[in-house]
């Protein structure tokens, strides 16, 4: 230890006596109050976890695995997005792979996913190598369930902090699959987000010059294409039908199949027998009772029906109708003919 | 183990921990009020871990690291009063100085000195501590000293000038 060093070291622990032996930080007056109402502590933690959760969500510094009041209390502190800006780049996959669109992304559904923290020793990185090598030099060391919710804001929060920068592309990684994005400024890579599923399909947002001493979350997301609930009316072809008419995308809203601009989601109930799929792009494809596809998530749709209020039966507490202040009811076939 | 017990055996080290990240008593203790917030919301896992006191080390250096990114705190001047002369004038003088030099670094590098020299942690625990690489803990560590050794040789050739 050098001159200086040990100075430093004197220093310190001299210093450090500045606070008497026998101190204790003072606690918070919300906990110290639990003490003596029970009840009173249940309902102020909860004041201060659902703040927690607010602002983790909202905050641009938040914290937002700082959500979950189980999740690991690391969490809380070691992952942020927004702070340091994320410096993007290009990273090379496979030339075959097609690489997904922001639009894609930003309608990437997210069912379940899983923090894991892990250490990067010292990795001998180059670009342009396979994403598994990345893996290879990773060492898991937590992890942490997060509820869909979370997933989801874990997601927005990615692509909040990544719209607006012109350098970030989105670059399928297959045959590896993951979403990766670089965070912090000189971190080295801690912290993993996956989503499991039978098989995957992810991007990478990444830097090839520093990759090595950059921090990356990366997210799996399901590429499986599965059913899609849509809300029913129950109208069949031949019954009577209103004249209205529906015009314009259908778009998905918080895991819903939407009309109507951003501010004024309109809900849409489809006829019987109508049935949608959607895959791991966040691509929702609606087939009518022929099997044809006749509408699919940011195209442009012409229907037939009536709109009308959703607190009344039957689309009080339907899911995808309740909550929204307008259902469209498509009473249309959409064959080819009709539109 | 629990808060309370945990705060009765380890809080005169929080207070010294945030005390020396922060330089300033009141700041030490805002700091330790925002780590102890934290956790609580998450005291179930912290307090079953092995080493509660390492999870409580790092949510203190990273609400420290935090408030400093929004808040860039003033170095913290020296009162003169403290400097004792005595038998040990010249080591406490050398430790004063040290101390207001030390006060002056950017957070960054005063938190891996304090991590370091105080806490005896090596490159890998503060790297994971800091969310950066241990390269980068060595180099903050290095210009740490380094700006500590300039300040020195200022503080000298200006205490030679008068």
């Amino acid at each position: 230890m050098t001159d200086i060093e040990h100075l430093v070291k004197e220093t310190l622990r001299a210093r450090a006596t500045d606070i008497p032996e026998g101190s204790s930080p003072t606690l918070p007056n919300n906990f110290t109050a639990r003490r003596e109402v029970n009840r009173t502590h249940v309902v102020l933690a909860g004041a201060v976890v659902a703040a927690i959760v607010v602002l983790g969500f909202t905050v641009i510094d938040g914290h937002f695995l700082g959500v979950n009041n189980t999740a690991d209390p690391e969490s809380l502190v070691s992952i942020r997005t927004g702070t340091p800006p994320l410096r993007c780049g290009q990273h090379k996959g496979r030339d075959d792979a097609p690489s997904p669109t922001l639009q894609q992304l930003s309608d990437m559904p997210v069912r379940a996913a899983t923090v894991c923290q892990w250490t990067n020793e010292e990795p001998k990185i180059k670009p342009h190598v396979a994403i598994s090598t990345y893996f290879k030099n990773y060492q898991l060391t937590n992890q942490v369930a997060l509820s869909q919710t979370q997933a989801a804001a874990v997601i927005r929060e990615l692509k909040s902090a990544t719209a607006g920068t012109p350098d970030c592309m989105l670059i399928d990684s297959a045959p590896t699959r993951v979403f990766s994005v670089l965070l912090g400024d000189e971190g080295g890579a801690r912290w993993k987000i996956d989503i499991p599923a039978e098989s995957c399909l992810g991007f990478t947002l990444g830097n090839n010059k520093r990759y090595t001493s950059a921090g990356l979350i990366e997210v799996l997301a399901s590429y499986v294409t599965q059913s899609f609930p849509l809300p029913i009316s129950g109208w069949q072809p031949g019954e009577s039908a209103e004249l209205a008419l529906l015009t314009g995308n259908v778009r998905l809203d918080e895991g819903c199949l939407v009309a109507g601009p951003p501010a004024h989601p309109i809900a849409v109930a489809w006829p019987a027998d109508f049935t949608a799929t959607i895959d791991g792009l966040g691509q929702v494809q609606v087939s009518n009772a022929d099997r044809s596809v006749v509408a699919t998530t940011n195209e442009r749709i012409e229907a037939g029906g009536a709109s009308g209020p959703t607190d009344i039966e039957p689309w009080k507490g339907m899911t995808c109708v309740d909550g929204y202040n307008k259902v469209f009811v498509i009473q249309d076939t959409m064959t080819n003919e009709g539109q | 183990m629990d808060l309370d017990r945990f705060v009765a055996e380890h809080g005169t080290w929080m207070l010294r921990l945030a005390y020396l990240l922060t330089g300033d008593r009141t700041a030490a203790e805002d700091l330790c009020q925002d780590a102890l917030v934290k956790v609580v919301a998450g005291q179930r896992r912290v307090f079953s871990a092995r080493h509660p006191k390492a999870y409580v080390r790092r949510i203190i250096v990273n609400c420290h690291l935090d408030r400093t990114r929004t808040q860039q705190l003033a170095a913290v001047p020296l009162d003169a009063a403290t400097i004792v002369v005595g038998d040990h004038a010249d080591q406490l003088t050398d430790q004063a100085d040290t101390w207001r030099h030390i006060c002056q670094l950017s957070t960054q590098l005063r938190t891996a000195l304090v991590l370091r020299y105080y806490e005896d942690l090596d490159d890998a625990e503060i790297a994971s501590i800091q969310g950066c690489a241990r390269s980068t803990v060595r180099a903050n560590i290095s210009r740490g000293l380094a700006q500590l050794r300039q300040s020195f040789t200022d503080q000298a050739t200006e205490d030679e000038a008068h």
